[in-house]
């Protein structure tokens, strides 16, 4: 059997649902992965104020913490998000640090920030093409870990010195953008999360009848999640879920227990 | 000081490139073939690039080759082997959409100057900063940035060129890992965001949307985008007709013709 570790994302955080994930143990959910690539609001009830009580909780319970930093690092959500990560680090909250901004790994480089960075999946084109000169390139900038959704890349990425996190179950993306697409199908400003209740509706695509999902942000294609197994053992597998029953759901289903 | 002001127009063939010149394009960006974002169809081989850049260099305009396309270890040998027949083109830059291949270009010291696509992501001051030490001179523009977005970065770095698509389709999702369908049906390059759509409202009714934005035409504007360091405009459209590229270079040129021509009646002059 492969040892298996798991780092698992909720689409929203609250005190009661990291409470329920807390109650499993390392060996079914060894950390968790806080913050959202788009909106710290459809995240975290009160935006990024969460963050820092979510981390210490998860670390006093023994839970290894990632903290995936926003995909749009436009200013001033730089420096906001690197304060964050100085935050994190200083008071000891975070393991790691998953990231998809090439200015963002180079500022951390540079300052000799000690939390370990990982490339994040968010951060490779739609057809997840890696190559060895990228990877290399990533390493050069201190990346010390890599997501990917290929199987065939665990090991190659393995040998050259990153560990390795296998994005194994998670909504399908098909597109998403800098701004929410609830506020533009509204045509009204979202209020720290407000939309996000609205937001659960579908869109057809009628040339190809595909049924698409809005997620805030994001457009995700309205079909079940599939797990994909590696025969080559990640030094981690990622989750992305809705809430604490689908992951009840999911670990029930898997070998995780 | 005025500065330079370019209008970049598209050609996905010698009849575009052709029309382009006789628009008014200072400079015109093609693909190679399997190597660009665009189909081959619409991309020129290297044999057919050496020619678009005698034509281009004979009439003193800029050639750039656009090669951003999805790059993998299973097409890198590629993209090296292309590189390696490139440098004696005297094409006057590469625009290149993949960080492996920006390091690999950097390494290999070709001495063309390179610009990063939009398709690279560039949000933020320290990633100009690091591809101004990797040696890009031009920093091609997200098309989903707010324009005090784009402010914040060419004041962080007022030495690196900056381009901004002005004329034609804007892609508002990511363009770079976007996965709706871009495809070629009957000669027509379809985007898979201006296709229909449909929603059901919570009263049951049906509304039909396209996800995609029209066309973009930032020609009455410009001034607010130079005033912010932008120097080139750029016109997507290297799928489209050639009665497009005409048009559209024909608005771009007037455009910036009028600006440059308003700057030097209107420049303040000092006195000592």
């Amino acid at each position: 059997m492969i040892a298996k570790k798991l780092l698992v994302g909720l689409q929203c955080w609250t005190l009661g649902e990291l409470e329920k994930v807390l109650q499993f143990s390392n060996e079914q959910v060894a950390g968790i992965i806080l913050g959202d690539p788009f909106c710290e609001f459809r995240m975290f009830p009160h935006g990024n104020w969460d963050l820092v009580a979510l981390a210490k909780s998860a670390k006093g319970a023994g839970k290894t913490v990632v903290y995936q930093t926003p995909v749009y690092l436009t200013h001033p959500r730089f420096e906001n998000t690197v304060s964050a990560i100085q935050h994190l680090e200083n008071n000891g909250l975070c393991d790691w640090i998953l990231a998809q901004d090439v200015g963002l790994i180079s500022y951390l480089h540079d300052a000799a920030m000690r939390t370990p960075v990982s490339w994040s999946i968010w951060g490779t084109d739609r057809t997840s093409s890696i190559s060895y000169s990228y990877v290399n390139f990533l390493i050069s900038l201190g990346v010390r870990g890599m997501e990917v959704v290929n199987p065939e890349w665990i090991e190659p990425i393995n040998h050259l010195g990153l560990q390795v996190l296998m994005r194994s179950y998670a909504p399908t993306v098909i597109t998403y953008r800098h701004k929410c697409y609830v506020e533009s199908f509204f045509n009204i400003r979202c209020n720290m999360g407000d939309l996000c209740q609205k937001s659960k509706f579908q869109i057809k695509d009628l040339r190809r009848n595909l049924r698409l999902k809005v997620n805030g942000y994001v457009l995700e294609v309205d079909a079940p999640s599939l797990f994909i197994q590696p025969s080559f053992a990640p030094d981690w597998f990622t989750v992305h879920l809705s809430d604490s029953q689908q992951l009840s759901d999911f670990l029930g289903e898997s070998d995780f227990s | 000081m005025m500065p330079s002001l370019e209008v970049l127009a598209p050609a996905g063939s010698f009849e575009h490139l052709k029309v382009a010149i006789a628009s008014g394009a200072d400079a015109i960006y093609i693909g190679i073939k399997g190597l660009s974002a665009r189909p081959d169809e619409w991309s020129f081989d290297l044999e057919e690039a050496r020619d678009a850049i005698s034509l281009a260099h004979e009439n003193n305009r800029r050639l750039y080759f656009a090669i951003n396309a999805s790059i993998g270890e299973y097409n890198f040998q590629n993209i090296t082997d292309l590189l390696n027949q490139i440098g004696d083109t005297h094409c006057d830059a590469l625009i290149l959409g993949n960080w492996g291949v920006i390091r690999l270009v950097a390494d290999m010291n070709l001495g063309i100057p390179l610009h990063a696509s939009t398709l690279l992501g560039v949000y933020n001051v320290p990633t100009i900063n690091l591809l101004a030490e990797m040696g890009v001179t031009r920093v091609v523009l997200n098309t989903n940035l707010m324009i005090h977005e784009i402010a914040e970065m060419t004041r962080g770095v007022s030495t690196m060129e900056y381009e901004i698509i002005a004329y034609g389709g804007l892609c508002y999702n990511d363009n770079w890992r976007c996965r709706l369908p871009h495809y070629t049906q009957n000669g027509v390059y379809h985007v898979g965001c201006k296709d229909s759509y449909q929603y059901e409202d919570e009263q049951g009714e049906i509304k039909r949307f396209t996800i995609g934005f029209a066309d973009i035409d930032l020609s009455p504007s410009l001034s607010q985008y130079i005033a912010i360091g932008i120097t080139s405009f750029k016109i997507e459209g290297r799928t489209r007709s050639a009665e497009y590229i005409s048009r559209s270079t024909s608005v771009m040129r007037k455009a910036v013709d009028e600006y440059i021509a308003f700057r030097k009646k209107n420049t303040i002059r000092y006195y000592s």
